[in-house]
């Protein structure tokens, strides 16, 4: 069965969260926290422009360096832009955003819709962090337009989906952020407004974007065996020293072609929550003795009647 | 002392009770089984208990009666709703008729203790409520327990179907909601639910579609779209109770409640569920979580906030010995939200205390079932202590 999102936030950026609520204090220093503003189930959706405007007009909203937006309206509306934009040049500090930092009792991830995104990161363009939970399936939410962000000092991208959509997978793929380190893309399922083929991933391992990246998250994706196939002497891993394929739907298929592959400069492999029988993984270990292999949770597959389903880690 | 249960003799409640009489050095209960107590209908039950009291060794004022729960035997389903045959294996069976037959039952068997001077454990009108989740949800508002808003607050005619829920929904402003059979316990038949403002509609439950029918299941149904009205629909004949989903507290990747068991109006147990979904009912194959951590996450005034919420909860229920209050915690419980730590309750379960082997808040040697002897037999001697 598809499990949905569940881990909390307690800590971002290395800070432990706390949420803001409008007319409390900050402390004296501000950033040794990461701020997080959420409405609540008896608050309505006003609550979360309401602590997020307070919070950037408090005198110490310019020392604030992490920043969480969690649930913001109960009815899964998209982010409201337009109502927190004016508030967002307080925050000149920030350098670590979480957009949509909700777990599956506040929202479907499906139903995280971030709105219009370019608004929000036009005002971070110094961020260093960026963490996106959502996406929004394209069947239930506007297409808003998005286009590649500038983000020069950016050094880790983690977009956590149950289906994310092509525009913003090329978006992001197409993101000015030379100094990116570290990529973690949840590509989810079809189902959720995912990607159906691997071609929009060529431009990635194709090498020619993110000259700084090390650690290449590619997760939770119904199509694990054709990423794992597609990365066969693709010129990204050159680069790429850890490399995380879990939370999909890996088989044997995929962990052979992973065995047969040219990973380059992998020296770690994480396939964690998968498809793929012992020997498939004793076999790709015995293939790439110099690689750390962590194959832990193995999945079965559920089979009603004739048909069998493997399930992503996150998709609802 | 001597306890004579209303019952199933072979069942883990009963071998529970059992062993705890023998650990506290009384006489190990009689039971009278729901089948006989049933056998000539629920108004009938009265006399059967009358002939049990009149069996016993001693005067029936030494006897204390404990009502138990009728659950787990599908004859004594079939006679609590006046039925011609058994329930299938999974049907959802708590309806407008098993309410009655079980309130009728639970009536005539207080009342023909009362009348041969026994004690009994449980008030009938305290049952009548408790297993009314909408009598039970406007008992507890009035007595300022925190509650999630209904979508069907007193003097409103319960939902329909799901035209009358989707519509009830839009006028309230509600989007998400749990929908829950009115006379169910445990999970049975409870949905978690939720509409995106454009109108797609998702839900959740332990339930399935088996030849038509809805039925329980322990795996979590997910449902969509056109399904969610048929379930709905299916349900709504079993009469429905609807709250405001009320968003759980997520720790270490599962979302968490607490049973807090309460006795003679001190909570003495407490259990951590947890789960992978918004259910956390533990007989769906669901956890026990770490009390411990819970604890650390949310801090002592907080802890002490859930066990008093359950203690103001059981206090709506004076007469009733010991009720099981499941109380849920906000997300914002353990991230410092300065508004005060979100707690309400979810349920108050008159049969809630089958939580086997877990030792005490404070007495760790005492499990659920040694604490409410152990709370019977002061409260016994204290009675005559004036004598």
């Amino acid at each position: 069965m598809p499990v949905t999102i569940s881990t909390p936030t307690s800590t971002f950026a290395g800070l432990p969260v706390q949420q803001y609520t409008a007319g409390t204090p900050l402390p004296t220093d501000p950033a040794a926290t990461a701020w997080k503003v959420a409405t609540d189930w008896d608050r309505g959706d006003d609550g979360f422009v309401t602590d997020l405007t307070a919070l950037a007009a408090t005198d110490r909203a310019g020392q604030i360096t992490a920043l969480l937006l969690g649930q913001w309206s109960e009815a899964s509306d998209p982010l409201p832009t337009a109502a927190i934009t004016p508030a967002l040049p307080a925050f000149t500090g920030v350098r670590h955003l979480f957009v949509g930092d909700m777990t599956f009792e506040e929202s479907e991830i499906s139903w995280i819709d971030w709105g219009d995104l370019t608004a929000v990161l036009d005002a971070f363009g110094q961020l260093r962090t960026l963490q996106l939970r959502g996406g929004c399936s394209s069947l239930i939410g506007d297409a808003v337009p998005f286009a590649p962000p500038a983000l020069p000092e950016l050094t880790s991208l983690t977009i956590e989906s149950g289906g994310l959509q092509q525009r913003y997978l090329e978006a992001f793929l197409a993101a000015d952020a030379p100094h990116l380190t570290d990529l973690e893309l949840w590509l989810g399922v079809d189902n959720y407004g995912g990607i159906t083929t691997v071609d929009p991933l060529a431009p990635l391992l194709a090498g020619d974007r993110f000259p700084a990246l090390t650690r290449l998250g590619l997760c939770n994706s119904d199509l694990a065996d054709e990423i794992a196939a597609a990365l066969d002497g693709a010129p990204i891993l050159q680069r790429i020293t850890d490399l995380d394929l879990s939370k999909g739907t890996l088989t044997d298929t995929g962990a052979d072609a992973l065995a047969a592959a040219d990973l380059g400069a992998v020296t770690t492999l994480i396939l964690d929550h998968h498809y793929v029988g012992d020997d498939a993984v004793r076999r790709l270990r015995a293939a790439h003795p110099h690689i750390t292999v962590s194959a832990q949770d193995r999945q079965e597959p559920d089979t009603y009647g004739d048909k069998t389903y493997l399930y992503t880690a996150v998709s609802e | 002392m001597r306890l004579l249960i209303v019952g199933n003799p072979a069942g883990r409640r009963t071998a529970l009770l059992t062993a705890a009489a023998r650990r506290a050095g009384i006489p190990d209960p009689t039971v009278l089984p729901w089948r006989t107590a049933l056998t000539g209908g629920p108004g009938a039950a009265g006399p059967a208990l009358t002939a049990a009291l009149h069996a016993q060794p001693v005067d029936a004022t030494q006897v204390t009666v404990r009502i138990d729960s009728p659950g787990d035997d599908p004859h004594v389903d079939r006679l609590l709703r006046g039925a011609a045959t058994c329930p299938p294996r999974g049907a959802l069976t708590t309806g407008p008729a098993w309410y009655r037959g079980f309130t009728r039952a639970a009536t005539e068997l207080a009342a023909a203790a009362t009348a041969s001077g026994a004690r009994v454990t449980s008030d009938p009108h305290d049952l009548a409520v408790l297993f009314d989740k909408r009598a039970c949800h406007t008992r507890l508002a009035a007595a300022a327990v925190p509650v999630p808003d209904a979508l069907d607050p007193p003097g409103t005619a319960p939902i329909t179907g799901w035209a009358d829920l989707r519509e009830r929904m839009t006028t309230h402003g509600m989007h998400r909601v749990f929908v829950k059979p009115a006379h169910g316990s445990s999970a049975s038949g409870v949905l978690a639910l939720q509409r995106h403002h454009r109108g797609d509609v998702l839900a959740r439950g332990p339930l399935t579609w088996r030849a038509g029918r809805l039925r329980n299941s322990l795996r979590p149904g997910v449902f969509r779209g056109p399904d969610v009205a048929a379930v709905v629909d299916a349900l709504a004949p079993l009469r429905l109770h609807i709250e405001r989903w009320f968003p759980k507290l997520v720790l270490a990747g599962t979302a968490v409640d607490v049973r807090v068991l309460v006795v003679a109006g001190t909570a003495t147990h407490a259990v951590v569920r947890t789960a992978t979904g918004p259910i956390t009912n533990l007989h769906l194959g669901n956890a026990r979580g770490d009390l411990t951590a819970l604890r650390a996450a949310i801090g002592e005034p907080t802890w002490r906030q859930v066990l008093t919420t359950a203690e103001a909860a059981a206090a709506c229920f004076p007469r009733t010995h010991t009720v099981g209050v499941d109380v849920l915690l906000g997300a914002a419980a353990a991230r410092g939200a300065h508004r005060g730590a979100p707690v309400v309750v979810a349920e108050v379960n008159a049969f809630g205390d089958l939580l086997p082997h877990l030792p005490g808040l404070r007495h760790r040697a005492h499990d659920p079932y040694d604490a409410q002897i152990h709370a019977l037999t002061a409260t016994t001697s204290t009675a005559k202590a004036p004598a």
